[in-house]
């Protein structure tokens, strides 16, 4: 990032740190404008609807542009097409830079969508580049996510983007997916990456988009942590059935006992949580929790510890009254706390935990309109669907 | 929190914004040595809430032989009752504006109870049918009963529920030809009809809420679902191979226009971005053109878009 951007982030981030604190009383309106006086904002920023709004216009404004000289060039050969990404790489790197330099375009989408497309149209390019040069090869697919994630690795840092830095983990992933040993490979970048990520995430010498950056690929590290010591993931051959053809025999030979999967998928979750507790990470401590979840879900499917409807009530009551003890032993701390952590507001993010409830509430707990069939249904002995409040289920 | 809010701290600590007691707090939070856990509590106490909802369908699905239909419906009775009884001991005082939760899991509590209960009255309608070949109007009983506890209890998400029961009635009620305007016309069409009717409604009741200023706050709940249910049923009728579906296309357009012009005046950003959607999809409908007519169609009318928002935003400033 330059040094301008570095510091327009900076300020951003002073500012979204006194509007959080101000939404949440902590602030009084003065407060929040000394902060707006003392870091202004010099960049043109769309809020989040607009910017939603821009980003998916520009990637389709991108798409068309290609189709169109495309469509123009008379030509849909391979020689064409590869040349033009290369051309339309060169172009959204250029768009890129001009958004976010001179244009000051920050948070708007659409610099978001050409720093996003200018990756996959290096890797369009170059694929082609190397098919140019030799026979097609098994390992094309591992060449093309290696290209991918170091131009997303690059594209992070140097636009610091979340999403890019996201999406070169993932291809890094990919990449070692198509390994012999893919499933040791996976572990090993984890452990490497979380560590450094997470210093990464709280290191101030840092600006705030790259620290974004690293906690969440810090989190999906994680992920993959997880899915490299899963025993569904083991048993399904998840990762072994992914490397290159040519090394299957090779990959197999380089699996590890399953007892040891067993072991871990109990432990990873757990080890997550007390991870995110010790360094009061409240991604980690969701995510920890989430980890939690599956690998119940994980033993439910292994061991019939219970009836469904069981296993369901049970785990909602169980989630219930641990959530209502934990809030009710952190209230009783002094001062509302216990070891750092408060069940009070600190960043007044009320209003948007409450529009995800209404829009989850709206998409899962309604009932859907039936018809003439569902309808006809109900009739017959022990059985009919209804709907009404939330109920959607076959009697 | 960041190192740039330790600084944030330190400068306000300075210009004496804020007292020394609250700036080592926030210094505290800065430095992450205070963490929030509150939402995460209110996700869990959430989706504890549909997990509860969930198995207790499941339960009545598999154990219906087993059980007995009276002990399921009697054992539903007692688990809503109980919800309601720690409701009514928890409850706020009533206002007609938004009233403060007076514990965090007061909400969740209170949505589990109405979950429990709808699941009651379906599983009693369906196993007595006491409502006969009427039992979509149980849907209608729902909605009005969520509705009010939601009013009771200042509640937007039973509120959301309750409009999309009144919905799921309309759309049963159609499926079933009890009702609906125009059976002279097709299903789709009439589906179609009562889908825009009760998106009208639910726009009224917006406009109503707060004109009234009677629980006001729940307004965008209801005008936000109205327009989604219009949009979604002239989206459900457009296309190229008639004059009808064109006009559909066309009211897509104008509509979506409409709103998005009328939403950027009240500044008010999701229904402006469902107003362009609408716009866009109306613009955007397959016509089959060559691929250099199409692809030059996206392209201009996109960049034009762009422009358009970027204008928006100018005189809109969103907060970012």
């Amino acid at each position: 990032m330059t040094r301008d951007a570095t510091g327009a982030d900076r300020a951003q981030a002073a500012r979204a740190t006194a509007r959080a604190w101000r939404r949440a009383d902590l602030l009084d309106e003065a407060a929040l404008a000394e902060v707006e006086r003392q870091w202004p904002d010099d960049r043109r920023r769309f809020g989040p609807v607009l910017r939603t709004l821009a980003f998916c216009l520009a990637v389709l404004a991108t798409s068309a542009a290609f189709a169109l000289v495309l469509a123009l060039s008379d030509s849909h050969s391979e020689d064409t097409l590869g040349v033009l990404a290369l051309v339309f790489a060169l172009a959204l790197i250029a768009a890129t830079e001009l958004a976010k330099g001179p244009f000051r375009l920050c948070d708007a989408g659409l610099e978001a969508a050409t720093g996003l497309l200018a990756p996959l149209a290096v890797v369009g390019g170059t694929m082609w580049l190397l098919s140019k040069l030799g026979p097609a090869s098994p390992y094309s697919t591992l060449v093309a996510l290696a290209i991918a994630g170091f131009s997303y690795a690059v594209a992070s840092l140097r636009w610091g983007s979340t999403a890019s830095a996201l999406l070169a983990t993932a291809c890094l992933g990919g990449a070692l997916a198509q390994v012999p040993g893919a499933r040791l490979a996976w572990m090993i970048a984890a452990l490497v990456l979380v560590p450094l990520t997470l210093r990464g995430e709280r290191a101030s010498a840092l600006p705030p988009s790259h620290r974004r950056s690293c906690q969440a690929v810090s989190l999906l590290a994680l992920v993959g942590l997880y899915v490299a010591l899963h025993l569904g993931s083991y048993d399904r051959h998840l990762l072994e059935d992914s490397v290159v053809y040519a090394q299957r025999e090779l990959a197999r030979q380089w699996v590890l006992p399953r007892g040891l999967f067993v072991v871990t998928t109990a432990l990873v979750p757990i080890g997550v949580l007390t991870l995110g507790l010790v360094r009061r990470r409240r991604a980690v401590v969701l995510l920890g929790a989430i980890l939690v979840a599956a690998s119940l879900v994980t033993l439910r499917s292994y061991v019939h510890v219970a009836s469904l409807w069981l296993a369901l009530s049970a785990s909602g009551a169980a989630l219930v009254l641990l959530a209502l003890g934990l809030r009710r032993w952190l209230d009783a701390g002094l001062a509302h706390e216990r070891g750092g952590f408060t069940a009070e507001s600190l960043a007044g993010d009320e209003q948007r935990v409450r529009l995800l409830e209404t829009a989850v509430a709206v998409a899962v707990a309604g009932p859907t309109a039936r018809t003439h069939d569902a309808a006809a249904a109900r009739l017959e002995p022990g059985g009919g669907r209804f709907g009404g409040g939330g109920a959607s289920s076959k009697f | 929190m960041t190192s740039e809010a330790l600084t944030v701290v330190q400068r306000l600590r300075a210009a004496g914004l804020v007292s020394e007691p609250l700036a080592a707090r926030l210094a505290r939070i800065a430095r992450a040595e205070l963490v929030s856990v509150r939402t995460e509590l209110r996700l869990a106490l959430y989706a504890g809430a549909l997990l509860v909802a969930a198995g207790v369908g499941v339960l009545v699905q598999e154990n219906l032989r087993r059980l007995g239909a009276l002990t399921i419906a009697v054992s539903l009775t007692l688990a809503v009752a109980s919800c309601f009884f720690w409701v009514a001991r928890h409850a706020p005082r009533f206002t007609w504006g938004e009233a403060p939760a007076s514990h965090l899991a007061f909400d969740y509590i209170l949505l589990l109870g109405v979950l429990l209960g709808a699941s009651d009255l379906a599983f009693v309608e369906a196993r007595w049918t006491p409502l006969g070949p009427a039992w979509p109007w149980h849907l209608l009983f729902v909605s009005l009963a969520t509705a009010l506890v939601a009013v009771r209890y200042d509640s937007r998400i039973l509120f959301s529920l309750s409009l999309t029961t009144f919905a799921a009635w309309r759309g049963v009620s159609i499926g079933l030809g009890l009702r609906g305007i125009g059976r002279l016309i097709d299903a789709s069409g009439r589906l179609r009809a009562d889908a825009i009717g009760c998106a009208l409604l639910f726009l009224l009741v917006g406009l109503f809420l707060l004109r009234t200023g009677r629980k006001a706050h729940f307004e965008p709940v209801a005008t936000h679902l109205g327009w989604l249910l219009l949009l979604g049923s002239f989206v459900s009728g457009i296309g190229t191979s008639g004059a009808v579906e064109l006009v559909w296309t066309l009211a897509l357009l104008v509509t979506g226009v409409a709103l998005a012009s009328g939403a950027a005046r009240a500044r008010r950003f999701a229904l402006f971005a469902l107003g362009v959607v609408a716009a866009v999809s109306a613009l955007f409908h397959r016509l089959d053109p060559p691929l250099v007519v199409a692809a030059g169609w996206y392209f201009l009318a996109s960049v034009a878009l762009l422009a358009g928002l970027a204008w928006a935003q100018r005189r809109l400033r969103e907060e970012a």
